[in-house]
């Protein structure tokens, strides 16, 4: 059972992850982060996840083919309307 | 409600590409099966593009088209939901265990993570993919998925610990990782 404090920091690390904490928030939420080892932890952890999920993301791109076609049919739409 | 000239169709819709593939690479776990999807997502958008209103999201707008294209044509070619085991869905920060910054993450592959990406049940899988791999706010994910942000944010919390469980596991059973000692 975590104490209260720790939850509370828990469910606001998306938003300062997000920017979407005010300053005051934020201030509260990272001193919390500086005197506890395990929400610290939890934080490093879920970054060290997002990174990885985010650099598995970017390596795909639109091939170049179907962006040809998909130019290819913009255009026949354009003709025909 | 004004009509979006067509011209407009290249500038608004083309940047989100990147994006729309590989959401459908993700809900199809096929790259062709993708690609069909992405065209016919465009096809359907490029015939709608007069319902669109100008300085809306177009983004929001095309991820909702591609879903209910998937939804309507091609889940059913592909996958079947999968049955989620939420006892098994790990604590987060365990501070008996070796690695509890995550370091471990960043020394598996992209198949590694991607395939265990695929393998999320359906619901989870598309916010996960949605807001953590695509980076959409919340509401757009919400409007696109025609569900309460509350769900997006309960989904998400769901996604990222299973996923997470799934990652530590495969890192443990290939020696990336020690299991953690809970003797003490």
């Amino acid at each position: 059972m975590l104490p209260p404090e720790c939850e509370a920091a828990l469910q606001q690390l998306d938003a300062l992850r997000r920017g979407e904490l005010s300053a005051d928030e934020a201030l509260l939420l990272r001193g919390h982060l500086d005197g506890c080892r395990r929400c610290l932890c939890f934080k490093l952890h879920e970054e060290a996840f997002l990174d990885r999920l985010i650099a598995a993301a970017r390596n795909a791109t639109c091939p170049e083919e179907l962006r040809a076609t998909i130019y290819q049919m913009i255009a026949k739409e354009s003709r025909d309307n | 409600m004004a009509a979006a000239p067509i011209a407009l169709f290249e500038d608004e819709a083309l940047p989100h590409l990147d994006t729309l593939y590989r959401v459908a690479l993700r809900l199809t776990a096929d790259p062709a099966a993708a690609e069909d999807l992405v065209q016919d997502t465009m096809l359907r958008a490029l015939r709608a593009w007069n319902s669109f209103r100008p300085g809306s999201n177009a983004r929001a707008w095309l991820v909702t088209i591609l879903r209910n294209q998937f939804i309507n044509g091609w889940r059913s070619r592909k996958r079947s939901p999968e049955g989620i085991d939420m006892e098994s869905v790990p604590e987060p920060a365990d501070l008996n265990d070796p690695d509890p910054e995550g370091r471990f993450f960043s020394e598996l592959v992209d198949d590694e993570v991607l395939e265990a990406v695929d393998a999320l049940p359906e619901d989870f899988r598309e916010v996960l993919v949605l807001s953590d791999m695509e980076g959409l706010p919340y509401a757009e994910i919400a409007t696109s998925l025609d569900i309460p942000v509350g769900t997006v944010k309960s989904r998400l919390f769901r996604a990222r610990r299973i996923l997470q469980g799934r990652l530590r596991r495969y890192a443990e059973s290939t020696g990336l990782l020690s299991p953690p000692d809970h003797a003490e």
